[in-house]
């Protein structure tokens, strides 16, 4: 059946299939784990039951997408062993310590503690339990920093030495190697997009409870909460894209090059390409729409400093130059559009109409998953753009595959497209079904199965004593929430 | 039976560790089990 196809493609399908799949997961979980924490901190310190409702509304949701990035992150490890045997074993020395750390880290801080967090409420007290949240919001950006400690080192390897048998290994220095060129920005670029990534779900969930009950005071304080991130949190994301570009510019020169469409060199100043349709072929932007000067001035803050383009690099050193092109524009046009959605939240705020503004959440629904595309078009850009490296100037992607025949990858690969649609869909459809129902006080959480003991006839019990059963709850917002 | 947060430090220790523990387990298993799926 895949006699026909070229293994090492296939691989590479497979591979960002499946970490494409994964990379949805922890960019809503890294945020959600610390909008958890955040939640309980402020139960705890104003002892507010909203707070404790909205912490179990979204700890369900959260457990669900933790466990779906944890089972698609255990595949992606694997995959590592089987189609990308020759990376692995080249590299394995310098990037397999750091992995085992990230493993590590999931399994005994996340996964370890998500458990205390779903089943330890009535077990370990407030304080223990809110010490487990703050486990799990400090493992999934332990977690983070591992894995892009690896990724950047993929782009910016230094500290290595090789070996007599080819291998990369650590050099003298481990920190040289964790720490490398690329590391910080990718760190602090990517830990802020899963932020707002988090943000903008929970805003376009309450945004679209506010559609339908605009007096629902939960749904008014998680809305209220997303657009502050949006508005102070958008603009300090430009600002990080702005240096991790800078620092791309410095370290991988082709990538930038591929991003912004310059296939020629400009001594005089580079012109902003809006918008363009790259053509490899011809080694031109077609029906380009461009700002002269500005790529100097954005890049070298300079409108007449010379920017090189990809006529300096060999034919067979360009990365894909039409996928890097509009990934890159994706993600930035995404970017600005939160700015923008920010900005007009704070607009409505200063006209007190932050609830009472149907086409602010109308748009704040829309923007609802805009992060998931924002994170996976940002993911394209840096990693096509490494191409066609995957170890940048040192391996090449093309000689880091296993010696697998097509069938074999491309059997795996279907066996992947069917498992993860079943088993992801199912996550997915299930997170959507309870992002559905409206937040409301008395919030059951994750159910224990036990029923607590059966109650004398006229004696209703109130929220703290059963709160597994949401039908003797107060149905009042206002009740319920001293009125907020 | 006693609130949760008035039960004694050594008691609410224990059911934190044995609730982690049980839930690395779980993950152990979800990985062996994908592990052996793979044929890694």
């Amino acid at each position: 059946m895949f006699e026909q196809f070229d293994a090492l493609l296939l691989a590479r399908i497979q591979f960002a299939f499946t970490v494409s799949f994964h990379f949805i997961f922890p960019a809503f979980s890294i945020g959600l784990a610390s909008y958890l924490a955040v939640l309980e901190g402020l139960w705890l310190k104003t002892g507010k039951q909203l707070y404790l409702d909205l912490f179990k509304y979204w700890l369900k949701i959260f457990a669900i997408a933790f466990a779906m990035g944890v089972v698609s992150g255990i595949v992606m490890s694997y995959q590592f062993g089987t189609n990308w045997s020759v990376f692995s074993d080249i590299a394995g020395p310098v990037i397999g310590p750091l992995m085992a750390y990230e493993v590590l880290t999931a399994f005994f801080l996340e996964a370890g503690f998500l458990g205390v967090m779903l089943f330890g409420m009535n077990k370990v007290g407030r304080k223990l339990h809110f010490a487990a949240t703050l486990m799990v919001a400090a493992g999934t950006f332990i977690s983070a920093f591992w894995i892009l400690s690896v990724n950047s080192w993929m782009q910016t390897p230094v500290g290595y030495e090789i070996g007599a048998n080819g291998q990369y290994l650590p050099g003298e220095s481990w920190l040289e190697i964790i720490f490398n060129p690329s590391f910080p920005y990718r760190l602090v670029h990517t830990v802020i997009a899963a932020y707002l990534t988090t943000a903008f779900v929970v805003g376009g969930v309450g945004a679209w409870h506010l559609l339908r009950d605009r007096t629902n005071a939960h749904a008014r304080k998680m809305f209220s909460m997303a657009m502050w991130m949006a508005a102070i949190v958008a603009p300090i994301q430009i600002f990080a894209g702005d240096l991790h570009g800078l620092n791309t510019l410095e370290h991988q020169p082709q990538k930038v090059m591929a991003m912004e469409g310059h296939f020629d060199s400009h001594p005089d100043g580079a012109p902003l390409i809006l918008f363009g349709i790259p053509n490899s072929a011809e080694k031109r932007v077609d029906y380009a729409i461009e700002i002269p000067k500005a790529s100097s001035l954005i890049l070298k803050h300079d409108l007449d400093a010379p920017l090189a383009g990809l006529d300096t690099i060999p034919d067979d050193e360009e990365p894909p130059v039409g996928i890097v092109f509009w990934s890159f524009r994706i993600m930035v046009g995404i970017g600005f559009a939160m700015l923008g959605l920010g900005l007009w939240s704070l607009l409505a705020r200063a006209r007190r109409r932050l609830y009472d503004w149907p086409m602010l959440h109308r748009a704040a629904l829309v923007m609802a998953p805009s992060g998931f595309v924002a994170v996976l078009a940002g993911w394209i850009t840096t990693e096509v753009g490494r191409q066609p490296y995957v170890i940048y100037n040192l391996l090449r992607t093309a000689d880091a595959a296993s010696p697998l025949d097509a069938p074999a990858v491309g059997a795996s690969l279907l066996a992947f497209v069917v498992v993860y649609f079943f088993v992801f869909g199912a996550g997915v459809w299930y997170i959507l079904h309870l992002m559905h129902k409206p937040p409301h006080a008395g919030e059951v959480g994750v159910k224990r199965g036990d029923k607590g003991p059966i109650r004398t006839a006229g004696i209703t019990p109130g929220p703290s004593q059963n709160p597994g059963d949401p039908d003797t709850l107060p149905r009042n917002h206002e009740e319920a929430t001293d009125g907020r | 039976m006693a609130a949760p947060d008035e039960r004694p430090l050594w008691q609410r220790l224990g059911w934190m560790a044995a609730i982690w523990l049980g839930s690395v387990t779980l993950l152990g298993a979800v990985a062996f089990v994908i592990r052996t799926w793979l044929k890694v």
